[in-house]
């Protein structure tokens, strides 16, 4: 654990500085990716600029979704709206509005999505192996006590690494599609729905490890659920791949 | 796709799947199994006991306050995000102490200066609990590792949420005391 980089009177939170990182280097395989891509669909600047105005909507979006959460919050002092605390951010919120304004854009550039999701796909690869990472430096997503022998000692108690094994899992996807990306036909959404389906296959096995998450009825992890269906929405579809249009 | 392929990917799906929903039943949880009992400084956890003297000389230990929503801010006058947040936290007491919100704001003596640490309550007019942390016990409790650092502590006395480093501002607080208030009612 290791949440706060602490220079003279300057906290650096590391799980910020980590999923920044994770953000830069996905981004410049997505980019790579574009160029490898024989017919180069996606202009390298097309592609930033997606991103950019994607993390743009999206932090605007998720600080809205806040704000009409807690609008009794700002009363006091209504210059917070502005503030640059990520406490202050609807993740969900956030994550509707980033889509939103991918696909519109998207669409205005005569881009098929299926073949945006394809080039996304190491882009949200990588991130996902920093949010793991964010994790292990946070201490958040710590994991049931249990008596392995790599246990790791924490909150007073011998628990499952689950941060490890969730980065692991993360990166071995990652290096997975990565090195197989020639074996995929770019633009029907076929990397995009494998990712998908590793991912979730992995949430669903690794989430049973896990000390935190929400549960519901008799126990049942809504995690798991969740990962569960879109599995299943990623099997179906990579069972009927829609022929896509790309530029 | 030929027709033998997508049979063996139809058949490995559903597989998967049916695999997927007998280990996801098999992985429930005990209602409540996940709930930490023991104490901690993270999310989730008990928030660890203490006992603390304030300026006065009076004495506080946290477990005494079960049943209130408390903000923990560990704060010394030489820091300067605390210096910028603590007015935004007597804003926040004040809107919210009506409703039972309490504030714990513990010096960390050991590391600062008596005398100072009294001017910067006086130059705030803070009007909460301000304890002392002579001997460092808090720090190590709380495993401090940066200044400020604030812990959410809702009515059971579990940490609902940590903020280390800062300034925290009014909207920041506020919303998260609404939470705790929402949780206790």
């Amino acid at each position: 654990m290791f949440p706060v980089l602490q220079i003279g009177s300057i906290a650096i939170q590391v799980p910020g500085l980590v999923l920044l990182a994770g953000l830069w280097v996905g981004l410049s395989l997505s980019e790579r990716l574009a160029a490898e891509t024989k017919r180069q669909p996606i202009a390298p600047s097309d592609l930033s600029n997606l991103v950019l105005l994607s993390l743009l909507v999206g932090v605007l979006g998720a600080r809205f979704g806040y704000v009409l959460r807690f609008p009794s919050a700002f009363e006091l002092n209504p210059w917070n709206l502005l503030s640059l605390n990520p406490g202050l951010l609807d993740p969900w919120m956030g994550v509707t509005a980033a889509a939103i304004a991918a696909t519109v854009f998207s669409q205005r550039k005569g881009l098929a999505l299926t073949l945006v999701l394809d080039i996304l796909t190491p882009l949200l690869a990588v991130i996902s192996v920093s949010w793991f990472l964010s994790l292990l430096a946070s201490g958040y997503g710590y994991g049931l006590p249990t008596e392995l022998p790599w246990a790791i000692d924490l909150f007073g108690a011998a628990r499952h690494p689950t941060q490890i094994y969730d980065t692991l899992a993360a990166g071995l996807i990652l290096a997975i599609l990565w090195w197989q990306r020639g074996s995929f036909t770019l633009g029907k959404g076929r990397l995009f729905f494998t990712f998908l389906a590793l991912t979730s296959a992995s949430r669903i096995f690794l989430e049973a490890f896990h000390a935190t998450g929400p549960s519901v009825l008799e126990g049942w992890r809504v995690n798991q659920i969740l990962a569960w269906l879109v599995l299943a929405l990623s099997l179906w579809t990579l069972r009927n791949p829609k022929e896509s249009k790309s530029r | 796709m030929s027709r033998l392929i997508e049979k063996r990917f139809n058949l490995l799906a559903v597989g998967l799947l049916l695999i997927g929903g007998i280990w996801i039943a098999a992985s429930r949880v005990t209602p409540g199994g996940l709930a930490q009992a023991q104490a901690a400084p993270q999310t989730g956890f008990l928030a660890p006991d203490f006992t603390l003297e304030s300026f006065s000389g009076e004495s506080v230990t946290l477990a005494d306050l079960r049943g209130r929503p408390i903000l923990i801010n560990l704060w010394a006058s030489w820091c300067l995000p605390c210096r910028a947040e603590m007015p935004a936290i007597q804003r926040v007491y004040d809107r919210y102490r009506n409703q039972g919100f309490q504030v714990l704001a513990i010096n960390m003596t050991l590391q600062d200066n008596r005398n100072n640490a009294r001017a910067f309550v006086d130059e705030f007019s803070l009007t909460f609990p301000i304890l002392l942390d002579v001997d460092g016990k808090v720090a190590a409790l709380y495993r401090l590792r940066a200044l400020p650092s604030s812990y959410f502590v809702d009515a059971n006395g579990i940490i609902q949420d940590v903020v280390i480093g800062g300034p925290m501002d009014e909207a920041l607080l506020a919303s998260r005391v609404e939470q705790l208030l929402e949780a206790g009612k």
